[in-house]
């Protein structure tokens, strides 16, 4: 005796429970998707780990010794010295720009500048968990912090390059302004749960942010006009609103701050820039940065108010 | 199978669909796990019992995924449906019958949500990166399904129905016939 086929009552019921569901306002939806996500997080922790010591394994087992390991940390102290780098650009950047009177809407304060800021950036460690269950476009990355972490949705997510004087050092927090000025963008927070959230990637479809043009003149970084970054599903971003003159490798970095993070971050480049006849905006591609990041960790930047502040008023 | 044995079958491809499979794409087609288990599941599990789990799953694989939730559970029942319809058509023994079941199921449900991503309309707008990956997609996990049917028929022998062949019959039946 065979086993037979459901009743195709059940069929009919489960069916319309599933028409149901896609009526379910997205609230709802949006609680229903963080439980799952928050229930999953131990086993994707423990999984994680366990590749990640696999993957170790069978590197160590097929590379020679000494040579890789040695091109291999020359190869990450290159990136931190290049992150260093672009921080310090960024910084002297900002500086210059404020003490020639600023450019743009927003009033720019750097850290320590008269009254403590009411506000302090932070960066908060997140493990890369894992990708949504999207079969045939890359779905949002899974990551390892949420509400319990202080991570709010849109927050900005960076690439984790330590600066050279922290490596090694395994903390789950970092403060203040220098952490994170110069920093990739890898996209911003999506949404968020109790203990997981998702990351939108710059390239995605329904990513969006304000960003400035740079350029790398004999008096360092200047800035320039500044538009809106969007992602359209492909590998590079786009940029608009932007009247102003523009050059291939000219560098876009973030914009609209509103004095509480007052140092910008780094986007990527403009690989195509092209203003057509009769056009007044400009045509611009960027090939993101983060493109090239390796996404096992990252850093979520929240803002947290200023014990300082606190303990003064 | 009992509920518990599911259950953690249940978390335990879930984990890994969106911690492992992501690091086993190839072109940005990974594999789909998911898909591949709930054919195993529901050749196993008949009737109310597999249907029901799989609602379950296709409701996880929704709560996973940027689309509507409901989507992977209609795609998912009516799977679930079809391959027990099969079924009674006749056993699933070989490795190569098992990875065509699983490579259709990826492609079927692939394309439901292609097509309810373009909400209906605007289909030719759809790349042809997008089908490739599919396909891709769907060939990866038919791949990898008959690999691992064939090293479970190896070990244990071909896959069978639970309630298969005749009925049996007690020693004392035969003792009295005789």
């Amino acid at each position: 005796m065979r086993s037979s086929a459901a009743p195709i009552w059940l069929v009919a019921v489960l069916l319309a429970a599933g028409i149901g569901l896609i009526l379910v306002p997205e609230e709802i939806a949006a609680r229903i998707r963080c439980i799952v996500r928050d229930g999953l997080r131990p086993g994707q922790a423990v999984v994680q780990v366990g590749w990640g010591h696999g993957v170790n394994l069978w590197a160590g087992i097929f590379r020679r010794a000494d040579d890789s390991d040695a091109v291999r940390e020359m190869r990450e102290q290159l990136v931190a010295s290049e992150s260093e780098a672009r921080r310090w650009a960024a910084t002297a950047g900002a500086l210059m720009e404020q003490s020639a009177g600023g450019m743009g809407t927003s009033t720019r304060r750097l850290h320590g500048e008269g009254r403590e800021p009411l506000f302090v950036p932070q960066l908060v460690t997140a493990r890369v968990l894992g990708e949504e269950t999207a079969a045939l476009w890359r779905g949002k990355k899974l990551l390892g912090v949420g509400e319990k972490s202080g991570v709010v949705e849109s927050a900005l997510v960076l690439e984790d390059t330590r600066p050279l004087v922290d490596q090694g050092a395994e903390t789950e927090l970092s403060e203040g302004d220098a952490v994170y000025a110069g920093r990739i963008v890898i996209g911003k927070i999506a949404a968020v749960g109790r203990y997981t959230s998702t990351l939108r990637r710059i390239t995605d479809p329904d990513y969006t942010g304000r960003a400035r043009l740079a350029r790398r003149t004999s008096q360092g970084l200047v800035f320039g006009a500044e538009g809106t970054i969007f992602g359209d599903g492909s590998e590079l971003c786009g940029l608009k609103h932007i009247t102003d003159p523009v050059n291939v490798g000219d560098e876009v970095y973030t914009g609209g701050t509103d004095g509480v993070l007052p140092l910008p971050m780094y986007y990527g480049k403009v690989v195509h820039a092209e203003l057509e006849p009769g056009a007044r905006e400009w045509t611009i591609q960027i090939e993101p940065a983060a493109a090239n990041v390796k996404l096992h960790t990252v850093q979520v930047l929240r803002t947290a108010i200023n014990p300082a502040r606190i303990l003064t008023n | 199978m009992s509920v518990l044995k599911i259950a953690a079958l249940t978390y335990l491809v879930f984990v890994l669909q969106t911690a492992v499979a992501p690091e086993l794409a190839i072109g940005g087609a990974a594999p789909q796990l998911t898909l591949l288990a709930l054919t195993w599941l529901a050749l196993r599990c008949g009737g109310r019992e597999g249907l029901l789990w799989a609602a379950v799953w296709g409701l996880l694989a929704d709560a996973l995924s940027t689309g509507p939730l409901g989507l992977h559970l209609i795609g998912f029942t009516v799977l679930a449906w079809l391959l027990q319809s099969v079924r009674q058509r006749g056993p699933i023994d070989s490795a190569w019958q098992f990875a065509v079941i699983v490579g259709g199921g990826v492609l079927g449900v692939g394309a439901m949500e292609i097509i309810v991503a373009q909400g209906g309309t605007g289909l030719h707008d759809i790349s042809a990166a997008v089908w490739q990956r599919l396909v891709v997609s769907g060939m990866y996990t038919a791949v990898l399904a008959g690999g691992l049917s064939f090293g479970e028929n190896w070990f244990r022998g071909p896959i069978r129905e639970e309630h298969s062949g005749s009925p049996r019959v007690s020693n004392r039946w035969r003792m009295l016939t005789n």
